[in-house]
Parts: C-alpha cells; structure tokens; sequence
C-alpha cells in the first residue's frame, strides 16, 4: 500500500512536470507574419507595393515635413511666424546640424521607402515563377515590378538630391559622396552597415532602376501609378540635373510629343493644387501625382497612418475671425516671405493700417464688416497690379493675399489677414505676411477630416518637362529658338493666352528681363519661370543645388523673422542624423557638419 | 488554439493532481499516548505568548499555543524532546520527561537568528543560511504610508537603491538591487506566497508579514532565468491558532504636496522677460499663476481592516483595504479596494491545504495624456505648466468658442500653447483595473521527511480605460473630438509541484528539494477609437458620425517551464553547504536559445558555535560565501523572429483605399538569456548580548552577453508607419556591478525607555567593461525638447549610462576671445556662427580646433558611490517615535530643467533666475550665460541651453527624513478588556538637505535616462497623515 501510493505520486509528479508538449514554449506574433509565410503570391506582392505607394506620403516626405517644414525653409518660401521651431528655424537660417528635426525625418523616411522597394524586389523572382505558363498573369506582375523600381529610383532620388554631398555641376562632384546603394534587405548587421557611394555612383543607380522601369512599363498608361511617361519624364529631370543633356533631350522630346499630355488652360491650372476635379486622368499635365485623400477618422494626418496628408495644415492661411482675431485654419505657422513677392513683381511696400470708417462695432467682423484695413491706397495699386498683370499672376496661385483674398471654414468666408503669430508691431507698415496657397483647402479647416488634406502633389508636371527641355537645349548649345518657345509656353499659359502662339509677353531673349529684379532671375527667363511656376512646389530648392545659387540667394533673402541667413558651402547638403552616423559606423557624414 | 488549450489542461491537471493528492492521503488519525500541557509565557514580562509552535522533535507532531499561551499536545511516549518555537524568540528545548505540565518562559531573540525565513520554494532557519538574504517584517511596515512594496523598502535593506517615481498617485517606484547590470534594466522578480504576482499599486502592503530579499545568486539562483534583479519573496499575513479572533482597524489620513515646484514670472516679470528677448507685449492686466491653479494640496485616505484566528484545522486571516490619493494636481485621482482572504486547513496531520487570495479595483483619474493604453506612450507633462503665459485667463465664459468657456491664448503674445488646466478637465479620462490573484496549495506529508507541495497559482486582471478628448481650440489649433477605450485582460497560470526531503543523520542534516513549474501567460487587447459626435462628453461609440472608426488590438502569450533542485547539508550544524540548479525554458527567445542553466553553489561557517570562540565576545559569528549564475530576460516579445506587418494605407485613385504591407523588424535569432555571475562574501555577528548586530558583505556581479535593444541605422528601412526602425535586441558586452554592503544595529532599554538605532550603508561601483568587440558606445536617453539629440552614453571604462555631452571651460568675457580661437579654427568658426560674449566656452577635447560631436564626453554619473538609510527608534512607556533617513553621496543629476528656468525656451514662460543671464536686460556677464543676442535679434546663438553640456551637470547628494512616525499608545484604562488602541502621525519626505539646485534629487528613470531631471515629470510629494489604530 505504502509503495502504491509513492508509486502513484512520483509517476503524477513527472506527468505534470513533463507533460507539457514539446511546443509549450513556441509562441506566435499573431500580428505580424514572418518572411516564411509572406508574400506568397502576387496578391501579397501588391500588399507590399502598396506601401512603397504609401511611404511617399509618410511624415517626413509629402505626408508632412518635406514640403512644408524642410523644403520651404530651406529655399525660404518662407518666413515663420511661429518661432520656436528650431528645426525649422536651423534650416532657414542655414544653420541646420545632425540633430535637425526634419533632415532626420526626410533621411529616416526615404530609407524606409527604399527598403519596402527592395523587400518588394526581393521576392519578385520567388513570384514570379508561380505565374510561368500564365502570360497575362506575367504581364500584370511586370507591370507592378516595373513600378516598384520607379518607387526605388523615386526614394534615391528624394535621398540623393538633400543628402548627396553635391550635384555634378559643370562635370564637377560626381566623386563626391552619394548614398549608399542598398539593394536588398539586411538579413545581417554587417549587412546594415552601408557605405557611402560616390555622387556619380548614385545618380547611375537610379537610372539603372528607371531603365528597368521602362522596359517593364513600356506602353503601360495608367492613372496615379508610375507607368510609361512617368518613368520617361522622371529619367528626363534626372539626366538634366546630371547634365546629361543628350539623354535628356531624348526623353524629354518623347515625353512632350507622345505622352498627349498638354498644359492646362490658367484657370484649370490655378485650381489643380487644391480642387479634387483636376487629379489624375483629369489633369492632362500630370505626369506623376502623390495621390492623397482626406480620410477623416483614418489617423491624425500623417501620424497615423492615412491616405491623406497634414502638410497643409502647418502653413495654413490666417483669417480675420468673428470677435476679430487672428487666427489660422491650421497650425498656420509661417508665411510667403515678402521678399518672394517681389519676384513676381509685386514690388509695394508693406501697407499701414487704417481704421475702417464703416465699421460696425455692433456686429460681429466679416467680409464685409472690419475694424481695420490697409491703407487705400496700397489697395489700389494692388488692385492694379493684379487686375492689370502687371504683377505675374501666378503669385495669387502661390499666395493668397491679406485682405483681398478669403478662406472658407464651416460654410462661412473670412478674409485672410496677416499671419497670426506674427506680433502686430512686426506687421503695420512692415511686412505683408499673406498666406499660403498651394496645397492648401479653401474652402474648409485644415483640422476638418482628421487633419488630412487631400490635394495631391503634382511630383512630374508637363510645365518642369518643358523648362527642363528648354534648358538641356541651352545648356548643350541647342537650339535657343526652341528653348526660348517652350519657356515661353509655360509663360503664356500664366496669362491666360494660348500656349502654343508667339504673344506680346513673350521673352524676346534668353536673357530678356523678366518682373523680378533681383540678380539670380532679372534677365534670366528659364530661372524666373521655374520659380513663379513651381514656388511651393518643392523644385526650387532642388535649382538652387544644382545651380549653385545658394550664396546669391541667401544674399536676396538676407535675414528672416528668425535670424540672418548666413550661406556656407556645406548647405548644400542637409547633414546625416546622428542617429544614422552613431548606429553605423560606416556611414560619413557631409563635410562642414 | 491548440496551446491555448493545452495550457488549460495543463492547469487542469494540476487540480486533478491535487485532488488525486488528497484522496490518496485522506486516511490518517492521530494516535497519541500521553499529553503534555503548559503555558508559553515572555520571560521578560511575563505576558502569554499564543501562536508558539510547540512540537516533537523530529516529527510533525505539534500544536500551537492558543491565545493565553496554553498548549495541550498528545505526545507518543514520554521520550523525545518538544520544542518551543516562535517568530521573534530563541526556540527553546526540553526533554520529555514523566512530567506533564511545562511551562515555558521563551527570551526574546533581537537576532533572530532561529526565526524561519521564506527561500524560494521552502523555508530555511536564519542561521542557516548561506546566501545573501535581507528581511524586513510586516510589522516594521505597519502604518508606513508607502503606496507600494517598493517604496516601503526604500532605506530598510542593504544594497537596494529604490528611488521614487514622482509622486502620481498609483505610480510605483523604481528599485535596483545591487547596481544596474543591464541598459535593459533588471526588474526584480516579485513572489508573493510561492507565486510569482506583480505588486504594483494594487497590492495592500499592510497584508505582508514578512520581506525576503534575495541579492546574491545562491539565495536568487532557484529563481534562475528572470533572477538577475534579485527576488523579493513576500509573504502575506496567516491565521493562527488562538483562542477568539484578533481584529485590527486602522484609519489614516493626510495630505501631500508638491517639492520644490518651480515659480514661474508673473505678468510683470514675464513682460520684462520677454521684452529682454526682442519680444514686446502689452499688459492685458492678467495675472495668471498657472501652476497654482494646476496644483494642489491632495488629501490621502487609508483604512484597513482584518480580522485573522483559527484553530487546529483551521486558521484564517482576512483584510479589507481602501485607499484614496488625491493627486496633488487638479483632476487626478487615485483609489484602491482590496480584499483577502488566506486559510489554511489541516486535514489531519498529514495534509494541509489552504489558499492565499487577493481580489482588488483601482480606478485612477490619471493626468492628461498620461499613457496608459497599450503601446501608446507618455505624452502628457505632469509637472509645473513652463508652457503658459500669465497673460492669459483660465477661464473667459465670454469667450464660448473655446470649449465650455475655458479662456484662449491671448492676443498680442507670442504664445501658442494651450490651456493647461482646461486640458486636464477636457481629458475625461478613467483608468479600471480589477482582477483576482493568488494561490491554492496542498502539502502532504507522504513519509517523516518527506514533503509533497503543490501550488496553482492564478492571476486575471482586467483593465477598462476610457478616454474622451473634448473638442477645443485655445491657441488656433483646433483639438478634435477623440473617444478611446480599451479593455485589456491579462491571465497568468503558474503550476509548480515540489518535492522535499528533509533527514539528520547524527551530526549530518541534509535537506534537498526538486521541483518543476510552468507559467503561461495570456494577454490581449481591443482598443477602439471613434472621433466626430454630436454630443460634448460621451463614453459610447454609438453616437459616433464617422464612418470609419479604428480597431486595434492583439493577443500576445509567454511562457515559462523550468526544473529546479537543492540541495543543503550540514555538518554539526557549523559548517553549511548549498548547491541550487535551475533550467529554464522561455518563450522569449528563439527555438536555439529557448533554455539556459543557473547553477549556484554556497558555504557557511557558524564561527561562533566552534569550541574556541566559546568564551570569546561574540554571541553570534557567522561566515558565508556564494557563487551563481542568475539570468535576465528583460526584453520584449519575438525579438528573434521576423516581421511583417499591415502599417501602411494608400489611396490610388482618390476614393479607395489600399492597406500596405511591410518589413518593419530585423530580427535576431541568436537572442539569449543575459548572464550574471554573483559572488558573495559575508559576514555577520553579534556582540553585547546580542544588542549590537552587524554584518557586512562583498559583491561582485559580473553582466555578460548584457541584453541590448540596439538602434540600427536608419538606412536599414526597417520601422512601422512613421518611426524609427525597431531596436534589434542583442547580447553585447559586459558590466561590473561591485560593492560593500554594511549593516548596524543597536538597541537598549533603561527601565520605561527604549531605543534603536540602525543604518545601512551600501558602496556600489558600476563599470561597463566592453561593449562587444567594436565596443560602440551606446547613445540614449533624452532631456526633454530643448536639449538636442541624446544625454547619457554607455561606454567602456564608464558607469552604466553616463551624462555626456560638451564640456564648459567657461564664458566668453570678450569678442576678442572668441575670435582668438575663431582664427585658429580651419573653418573660421570655432563653436557656432553667432558665438559671443556670455556663451558657454567648450572644450575642444580632441584638439581639431573646431568644436564638433566628437568633442563629447563623459560628464558624469547618476549612480552613487554610496547610498544609505538610517533608522533611529525610542520608545518611552506610551509614546514611541521612529525616523527612517536615506541618502546618496557621489551622485551626478542632469538638471535640464536649467533650459526652462534660466532660459526662455520656445513660447514658454520661465523662471526668475531668467534675470541673471549674461547681457540679460542691462547685464554684464554674469555666472548664467546669455538667452539673447541682442544685436543680431537671435536667441541663443551658441546653443546654450540647447546643447548638453557640463553646465547641466550637478552634485545629487542629499539627505532625506524619509519616514516620520509618532505614536501614542493609548493607555489600558481607556478601554475594556483586551482592546487596544494608538494614535499616531507619520510623515513622509519630510526634509531633503541638498545642494541640488533643481526641484528633488530623488530622481528615477529607466536605466538609460537615469537622473535626468525635466520638469514634465510628476513631481514627487511630501505627506502629512494621521492616524489611528484599534485591536482587540
């Protein structure tokens, strides 16, 4: 009995200390799936595409900071309002260092993109032998294939162009340093630290990936997503800004004379950067588009993830409220600097305020009812240089004028005013501070829709394909007539004429005087028609890099509501994150940081 | 679902188990002879002693004295010796002889070197330890107002540095025992009644009898893989045998306040301050002090109550527990129920079955944006409002458009923050936890020596947190309206089963123990958020408009199935022997790394019981040395698997919507168990009739394949929607934790009074000896926004997680200095563009010229040389009072909050030190440099306050009266028959003496952020309470 019972017992105790199955210790991540399991068909592959798509608007790229809060200052489209920023206050003044807010955003997010294209890239041959024997299967495949290597091109290219130590000018700098060359996954931590490729080695790299787009999408015509003209136009800009004017030529000329992309008429145009009706097929000058779409609920902007962008809501415009304040649409935190309205021959002061002799204190402030207003005056000869054109009138496509110009929120119109943060004593007789325009709603608050705005951004546009033709003639002593016509396409359509015919605006010249005055555009078409086209736009800081046009430009600025611009050759190229340089031993940084 | 389920059979089982346990064994009677009785008596006093544990030796044949002190016990023959027991007196033997009635007067032991300690999976007598074990008793703790077990340790034991977290209520505080080994940080392991339970803010300190603290690996090494911070066992009160019940009421209550809060300017100060930064502002004849409108005194209630008896079946302790903290800030509330119950039950005299069980709620009304949902981290500041202005109103019910009237940011001021008392009221937040946790046991006592213990322990809790963010605007920036809930449900099973066997032959004892346990543990959430309602406040998503509200949630299992044995023996009862080994298997780590071993070996030498030290002074002498592996495992989930996940959403066509799927981990499958080897040296004795008692210890913990949750570069792509790629976890390098441990104490009575006193004091030195064979040093740990990039380093050579940054030589007195070391710089520039009289001078450390990154360095240490607690007692006829001090010396903090008070950051209001600053508003240069070139109308150009640098660093030394208590017993007269009462005070953070400039050198922080003081953090408190205490 006794025996019994200890023999019952010890056989319990091993069962129970033994009886644990062999995979009691295997646990799954019921959230995530391993590379086993994942992709395992074209489906699963279009999953992973989707988020290259995706990345483009993610935070530090067209979701947020890279138009708005890296490259606005940095070509100081702006000036700040709000003023304790130091990201962006650095990049304004040119006085950015590694730990700069927005240059580790943009670095961080071009990276994630480049490895979703490579993750996609990857796994491509695996997939691709599934579909053998299914031609159309095949077919559909390469198409997306070819888009992923679009994506690839589209990441280095957003990389090479803020972190590359320079720009080849003059066949000059293409020893310098790019960017790494990844092109697969890391699977091990030697493998994660990348070396820096030369400037040459980079800008090859990403033409090798937009060749491999082209065949893949040769004949593909497709809305919102990379296909034929896209992948030409993108290969265009990038053998311009590499001076390979030759290749350039080539791709732009087919891109004008068979994409059946046309410009749009002035007024279409001015609408395309916050109307939905001038997105994708319905936008005959697009060539590639960030599409985005305001998805209230769906994050907050681009914090979450979402289909929308939040870039509009940190410029937004500032309106006259109710009681009589200022205030914004959005964050509203900075302004078109005054000196950017010059440019387009917007040459008036800064009005004085006066006070409004048919204000109604009864009531409360509107369009129509207003304690203050600027000088008469000033109202009038602006009134005139804009109804007349004496002025470019794409300022009012770039701008949005205090007083003149309104803004809607919740149904109601309100009178855009000068930039709320900006202390009144700054503003009466001193500065314009108007609003931004492009990308921005008119109609509705930047926080409606979860803070997401849904103006896509027009990357590849048929007006750059032209001036960048224009210039590959002249810069490889092409054909001046010709380069001179397709400038004067892109100004004629500003003023409403047709494109194609010889009008009385037309630049006489390569060198004829343009409404700006200052030195970098004053006699320069090509120049002063890439700004007033694009300013907002994100192309002009990218001009100033491959001009080598920083020192005069800091120079027309001169100083900023946050300091003085100071130019040093280094700001060319934004520094690598001390994240990036403490984690990888391999990595350099830009020299001057 | 297939393990799932396995894991419940597997609990199921146990139950089986026990139950074919009791059956089996269900057939035993007592068959006595002869009875023995008596009384139990004090020998100092003469009062009865119940609960004496009186048995025969060598059996388990015993009773307990009942509440007068008698015992009856039927004894086999009138052979043998019984033995007097009892927690807190010298056992006593005596010889069974034809007598039948024995009084016994027991001598209380200060030592206590007989009393019974809890190690892990048994008890062991005091003396006869060989590991590196501290206790603390349930009765020291009594009417303590700590709010966890961690706070009720600070001060009390030897080589346990705990540190309070900010005085929030429900916060916990932070404990490090014996140095921090890992970047990781080692948690200690919590067990509360043989099971391992979390004791957070539920746990009611008041049910503890008694605190085990296992440092060393021979005492932790049986808790192997997650053991490497040491273990606190924890047991919780039991009945006893007695005559009639003891009840125990005891109601306290008190207020806390804020130290050291921060005075921010007032709208005249304010004015002048901004105007001596270009900044010019009218007065709007506001004045607002928003830190004192946020603040407040908080009112802290306690009550708790138990009642506890038993008989021999059957003993029983019960207690009901509820507290409230007000927060010492407007809107934060804390409260606490919790109930147990404990029994025991004897059936007959081979088996005892019985149950710990602790059922609890807490509801906290947290801080605005505070955490707390999963995944979602801090954002919320808890501290003085820097980012206000005092020209704005609170309230402005002129103003309807802000959110019930709360006021808006000003006109004409530079301000663009919000309204931060209306954003605690407009943040509807709650916080519900609930649960159930404990054990059930059975022992058998299958032969004389042999032991069968099993144990299922389980713990549910379930978490329900609401939060509703009110719409609002107060600066233009629209809040939108947001609902969020989330029910999170956590259960954790722990079966163990454990064998003992206990034998003396002649002069040899031995004792061995085999066990085996598994732990599963089942967590998941379902969080749901809405936005746009039609009403103000909801908590239902019903009203919701949006048609696209979001759900998250995931389950996440771990697991833990371990082997464990010991074995002691002794020789004549002087020399003592322990090897303990333990194997451990973990869900934590891959399929190749899953299992490790923790062996440990240890020695003892009872000195004091050889022959030569019997006339020596010596009551006591006592050696010990140990060695041991114990394990870490401190990281998160999967870290060895690849993942995949949804994060990304695209819309192709402006209307649809597309999910994107991505690579956003780089896994390591080679992750494994952190090691740390302890060796332990001891020695402990006592002199003077056991009046004065020390010991002291050397430790030695030595950290290899140190875990480490790496950056890797961004270019590696990796990282979800919007963030930086995932830490890889890695093991890398190694790190040396050493130290002294003392321990003294001494006490005294003269007739009518009594006293104590007794310290601790405890020497550590942390050195990181390699980081792997490139030995990259480790960059963490942020100061807030104003200051840039990272604070602390971990590097070779240097403490764990260091202050690094510049270091300042000094102020520029002159523009010709700057240009000096200007010219000499191969760019022209030698610190920053706009450099100047009154900026802080760098060191160029590496001799280039130009001050770069690379002129960092080590500025310090937030570990202390030394940290120590003192604990003087007295006690004259009714009164008693006690005093518990801690301290650190040779401790570095990281005051960032010099960026706020003598600086104005961003649109934030700052401090009057604001006036000293170099060039301040008609200044020469002072000792503080500048905030403001006035020339250039640049703040800060040579990022003084922006840049970490040696002008943060400060002595933390301090000194602090920690706990207060007085009591008044109250005298015998005032109540009938054997009631008891006492009033009492006791206070907490009462003084701190410090040249710390900031608000409280007591600072916590994960090991990477260690004494980085920023003044988001929820200040700590100083309590006031009184009390008072019924029993009877």
């Amino acid at each position: 009995m006794k025996y019994a019972f200890k023999i019952v017992l010890l056989s319990a105790f091993i069962w129970l200390a033994t009886s644990c199955e062999e995979d009691f210790l295997v646990v799954n991540d019921e959230s995530s799936l391993t590379d086993e399991v994942f992709p395992a068909n074209a489906e699963d592959m279009d999953l992973l595409l989707n988020s290259v798509y995706a990345n483009t608007h993610s935070l530090g790229l067209y979701g947020m900071s890279f138009l708005m809060q890296t490259i606005y200052p940095l070509e100081n489209t702006q000036n700040m309002g709000f003023r304790s920023d130091d990201g962006r206050n650095q990049l304004i003044t040119k006085e950015a260092n590694a730990e700069n807010q927005y240059s580790g955003e943009a670095w961080r997010d071009t990276w994630r993109g480049i490895q979703q294209a490579n993750t996609y890239l990857s796994n491509v041959e695996k997939i691709r032998t599934q579909l053998d024997g299914n031609p159309s299967a095949t077919a559909d495949f390469n198409q997306r294939v070819g888009e992923a290597y679009f994506l690839r091109a589209w990441h280095y290219f957003m990389v090479q162009t803020l972190f590359g130590e320079t720009f080849i000018k003059d066949g000059v700098g293409g020893d310098q340093m790019g960017m790494p060359i990844v092109t697969n996954p890391a699977l091990s931590f030697e493998d994660m630290r990348v070396q820096r490729s030369t400037v040459r080695e980079t800008w090859d790299f990403i033409i090798s990936d937009l060749m491999m787009a082209e065949t893949l999408l040769s004949g593909i015509n497709q809305e919102f997503r990379a296909d034929e003209f896209a992948t030409k136009a993108f290969l265009g800009r990038v053998y311009v800004f590499t001076e390979d004017y030759a290749n350039a030529s080539n791709y732009l000329l087919d891109v004008i004379e068979n994409s059946g992309k046309s410009l749009m008429p002035f007024s279409d145009y001015e609408k395309m950067f916050y109307e939905d009706n001038f997105e994708g097929d319905n936008n005959s000058e697009s060539l590639f588009e960030i599409t985005l779409k305001a998805q209230p609920g769906n994050g907050w902007g681009s914090w979450g993830p979402s289909t929308g962008a939040n870039a509009g809501m940190v410029n937004a415009p500032t309106y006259l409220t109710p009681q009589g304040g200022r205030t914004s649409t959005g964050w509203g935190n900075s302004f078109p600097s005054d000196e950017n309205l010059t440019r387009f021959g917007f040459n008036l002061p800064a009005p004085t305020w006066v006070d409004n002799p048919e204000y109604d204190s009864s009531m409360d402030m509107s369009m129509t009812n207003f304690a203050e207003m600027p000088d008469p005056l000033f109202l009038e000869e602006s009134r005139n240089l804009r109804e007349t054109q004496l002025a470019d009138p794409r300022l009012w496509v770039y701008a949005r004028q205090v007083f003149e110009d309104s803004t809607g929120v919740d149904g109601s119109y309100f009178r855009i005013w000068p930039q709320h943060e900006t202390p009144w004593a700054e503003i009466d007789g001193l500065q314009h501070a108007w609003s931004f325009n492009k990308f921005m709603n008119k109609t509705r608050s930047e926080y409606n829709d979860s803070v997401q705005n849904g103006s896509n951004i027009f990357w590849l546009r048929l007006a750059d394909i032209y001036l960048l033709y224009a210039e590959a003639l002249i810069a490889s002593g092409g054909n001046q007539t010709i380069a001179l016509e397709y400038i004067n396409k892109v100004h004629r359509r500003a003023y409403g004429l047709p494109t194609d015919a010889a009008s009385a605006i037309d630049y006489q010249s390569l060198s004829d005087n343009t409404l700006a005055s200052d030195p970098i555009l004053s006699n320069n078409p090509l120049r002063y028609e890439r700004y007033v086209e694009f300013l907002g736009e994100g192309l002009w800081w990218w001009d100033i890099c491959r001009w080598k046009i920083g020192p005069e430009e800091a120079a027309f600025h001169g100083t900023s509501s946050v300091g003085d611009i100071i130019w040093n050759e280094k700001d060319y190229a934004l520094p690598i994150p001390n994240r990036e340089l403490e984690s990888n031993p391999e990595m350099k940084q830009n020299p001057g940081y | 679902m297939k393990k799932t389920n396995y894991c419940k059979n597997n609990f199921s089982n146990g139950i089986i188990l026990m139950l074919l346990i009791f059956m089996t064994t269900l057939k035993n009677g007592a068959y006595g002879q002869d009875k023995v009785l008596g009384k139990v008596t004090d020998i100092e006093n003469g009062q009865a002693l119940p609960g004496v544990n009186v048995f025969v030796k060598g059996t388990t044949n015993g009773t307990v004295t009942d509440f007068d002190g008698s015992y009856s016990l039927e004894v086999p023959d009138s052979s043998g010796t019984l033995v007097f027991s009892y927690l807190g007196y010298l056992t006593q033997e005596l010889y069974l002889n034809a007598v039948d009635t024995f009084d016994v007067s027991l001598k209380p032991d200060l030592l206590s070197l007989d009393e019974v300690v809890v190690v892990g999976y048994g008890t062991q007598k005091r003396s006869d330890l060989t590991g590196s074990v501290a206790s603390v008793k349930g009765e020291d703790l009594k009417n303590v107002p700590a709010r966890n077990l961690a706070e009720a340790l600070q001060s009390r034991v030897a080589g346990i540095q705990v540190t309070q977290n900010g005085g929030r209520p429900g916060q916990g505080a932070d404990i490090i025992i014996r140095g921090a080994s890992s970047t990781q940080g080692a948690p200690p392991l919590y067990i509360v009644d043989g099971i391992r339970i979390g004791t957070g803010n539920n746990f009611n300190i008041q049910d503890i009898e008694s605190i085990e603290v296992m440092k060393d690996a021979s005492a932790a090494a049986i808790y192997g893989s997650q053991a490497a911070g040491g273990v606190v066992l924890i047991t919780t009160k039991k009945g006893k045998n007695q005559k009639g019940m003891t009840v125990n009421f005891n109601a306290r209550a008190g207020i806390r306040k804020a130290i050291g809060l921060y005075d921010l300017l007032d709208s005249q100060d304010y004015i002048t301050a901004k105007a001596g930064i270009g900044e010019i502002i009218e007065d709007n004849e506001v004045n607002t002090d928003w830190t004192d409108a946020l603040f407040e005194t908080g009112l802290e209630t306690n009550y708790n109550f138990s009642i506890s008896g038993g008989n021999e079946e059957a003993k029983y302790f019960m207690s009901a527990n509820y507290q409230n903290e007000e927060g010492i800030r407007v809107n934060n509330e804390f409260e606490r129920f919790s109930f147990r119950v404990n029994t025991e039950f004897d059936l007959g005299k081979k088996i005892k079955i019985g149950e710990n069980l602790m059922a609890w709620k807490t509801d906290d009304n947290p801080p605005a944006n505070s955490g707390g949902f999963s995944g979602e981290p801090f954002s919320g500041f808890s501290g003085e409002p820097f980012r206000s202005t005092p020209l704005m109103r609170i309230f402005d019910p002129s103003d309807p458009a802000a959110a019930g009237g709360w006021a808006k940011h000003p006109a004409g001021v530079n301000f663009a923050g919000g309204n931060p008392v209306a954003q605690e009221f407009i943040t509807h937040q709650d916080d519900d936890s609930y649960g159930v946790e404990g054990n059930i046991f059975a022992n058998v006592n299958i032969l004389d020596g042999l032991d069968l213990r099993g144990n299922l322990g389980i713990q549910l809790a379930n978490r329900e947190i609401f939060r509703f963010q009110q719409e609002a605007d107060f600066n233009g920036t629209a809040q939108p309206q947001e609902l969020r809930k989330e029910f999170s449900n956590r259960q954790q099973y722990t079966t163990n089963l454990i064998l003992t066997y206990d034998k003396d032959f002649k002069k040899h004892s031995l004792k061995s123990m085999i066990g085996a346990e598994s732990v599963a543990t089942f967590e998941s959430f379902i969080r749901g958020i809405a936005s746009e309602f039609p009403v103000t406040v909801t908590e239902s998503f019903e009203l919701s408009e949006s048609t696209t509200p979001i759900l998250q949630g995931t389950p996440v299992d771990d697991r833990l199935e371990s082997y464990f044995g010991r074995l002691n023996y002794s020789y004549d009862d002087k020399y003592l022997l322990q090897a303990t080994m333990r194997r451990d298997g973990s869900s934590k780590f891959g399929p190749q790394n899953a299992w490790g071993n923790f062996p440990s070996v240890s020695v003892g030498w009872k000195i004091s019981e050889e022959k030569f030290m019997a006339d020596s002074f010596f009551n006591n002498l006592r050696l010990r040395a140990s060695y041991g592996i114990l394990g870490n495992d401190n990281i998160g989930r999967f870290r060895f698997l690849p993942a995949i996940e949804n994060i990304n959403v695209h819309s192709f066509d402006n209307s649809g919507e597309a999910r994107g799927f991505a690579n956003v981990k780089f896994p390591n499958e080679g992750i494994k168990w952190e090691k740390i080897t302890t060796s332990n040296l001891g020695i402990e004795g006592s002199i003077l009739d056991n009046a004065l008692t020390f010991s002291a210890e050397y430790y030695n913990k030595r950290t290899t394949d140190m875990l480490y949750e790496t950056d890797i570069p961004l270019t590696s792509g990796l990282g979800g929607h919007n963030g930086n790629p995932q830490r890889v976890a890695i093991n890398l390098g190694e790190v040396i934790n050493e130290g002294f441990e003392f321990v003294l104490n001494y006490s005294k009575t003269v007739g009518d009074f009594s006293y104590s006193v007794g310290g601790n004091l405890t020497f550590n030195r942390n050195e990181v000896v390699s980081l792997g064979t490139d030995n990259i040093p480790i960059n963490q740990g942020g100061g807030g926004f104003a200051l840039e990039g990272t604070i602390t380093r971990t590097e070779a050579g240097q403490p764990i997680s260091s202050f690094f940054g510049y270091d300042v030589i000094g102020i520029f007195q002159s523009n010709a200095e700057v240009e000096a070391l200007n010219s000499g710089s191969p760019t022209g520039i030698y610190q920053e563009n706009g450099t100047g009289p009154g900026d802080l001078i760098y060191a160029d450390t590496n001799g280039d010229q130009v001050i770069t990154p690379d002129d960092r360095v080590i500025l310090g240490s937030p570990w202390p040389d030394a940290f120590y607690g003192i604990n003087l007692s007295f006690k004259y006829k009714n009164f008693d009072l006690s005093m518990l001090f801690s301290g650190a010396a040779g401790v570095e903090l990281f005051n960032s909050n010099k960026a706020y008070t003598q600086n104005i950051y961003g649109d934030y209001n700052t401090t009057g030190e604001i006036f000293n600053a170099s060039f301040f508003n008609g200044n020469g240069i002072t000792e503080q440099p500048r905030v403001f070139d006035a020339a250039a109308g640049v703040r800060d150009p040579n990022g003084n306050f922006r840049k970490a640098s040696s002008y943060f660093v400060e002595d933390g030394s301090y000194l602090e009266l920690q706990n207060l208590q007085m009591g008044y017993n109250l005298p015998s007269q005032v109540f009938s028959g054997k009631m008891t009462g006492r009033l009492y005070l006791t206070a907490q953070n009462l003084f701190t003496i410090t040249g710390y400039s900031g608000r409280d050198p007591e600072l916590a922080g994960d090991i990477t952020r260690r004494g980085i003081d920023f003044f988001g953090s929820y200040p700590n408190t100083r309590l006031v309470s009184i009390g008072i205490e019924i029993g009877f």
